[in-house]
């Protein structure tokens, strides 16, 4: 998958850095990348990562066209998990699809 | 692990459910949930032993990375393969025997192989004095 090349083919990505997105509630057949314990939470883009084919079409042998916005997608533990007893500021960053992903106001 | 495939390839493991037996209570379990999904799942100690890998085990390996690089098959196709193996037989096979299986049904599925020619093949080797020189 080269990133820059599949750019050139697609629209802008929809988010930003620092915007406020909700990871899509569904409970989908298929190959879905997104995993199920962090689906309905509410997280900050970190960062635009690339236009990429997307795995849940290449997993059944077509050609995962069109590309994909991927975005490295930051949330706070303790949000993701009730009974988290780390630290209170840490993060995680998951990479997730914009198909995955709403503005949090569509909550 | 051979015998196993073949009754694998023969279509034994039909119907096999989710396996949300490792999930912690408490925790809702999504029909379309597939076994390989374990995040917040209740985990044990970390087995920290080394598992020396056999010759076979790297042999996997190496197939999987020619049959990537001369694009017969892709990773997410593989990936696929060994998240749809069933909970049950994902969870009896090492990381090796997963993935040969995993290729082998998808080779099956995409026509490189046949049944027959694979059962043959593993027929053959079965009659071998030393399968795996």
């Amino acid at each position: 998958m080269n990133a820059t090349a599949n750019a050139a083919t697609s629209s802008a990505p929809a988010y930003i850095a620092g915007e406020r997105v909700l990871v899509r509630q569904v409970d989908s057949p298929g190959h879905i990348r997104t995993p199920h314990y962090i689906r309905g939470k509410t997280g900050t883009i970190e960062r635009f990562v690339g236009f990429f084919k997307n795995p849940e079409e290449l997993a059944y042998g077509r050609s995962g066209q069109p590309v994909r916005a991927l975005y490295r997608v930051r949330f706070v533990q303790s949000q993701v998990w009730p009974d988290y007893a780390g630290a209170a500021g840490d993060t995680l960053d998951i990479d997730l699809y914009e198909h995955w992903l709403r503005p949090e106001a569509s909550r | 692990m051979l015998a196993r495939v073949t009754l694998t390839l023969a279509g034994t493991f039909a119907n096999i459910e989710p396996d949300y037996r490792s999930r912690k209570s408490g925790t809702q379990p999504y029909p379309m949930q597939g076994y390989h999904d374990l995040g917040g799942a209740a985990a044990g100690p970390v087995p920290k032993e080394e598992h020396e890998l056999q010759l076979w085990e790297k042999r996997v390996e190496a197939l999987l990375v020619m049959l990537t690089r001369r694009k017969i098959l892709r990773v997410d196709e593989n990936r696929r393969g060994l998240e749809s193996l069933g909970g049950e037989v994902y969870h009896s096979l090492n990381y090796a025997e997963r993935r040969i299986l995993a290729i082998s049904n998808n080779l099956i599925l995409k026509g490189v192989i046949s049944v027959e020619a694979l059962a043959a093949k593993m027929a053959e080797i079965g009659e071998r004095k030393d399968p795996l020189p």
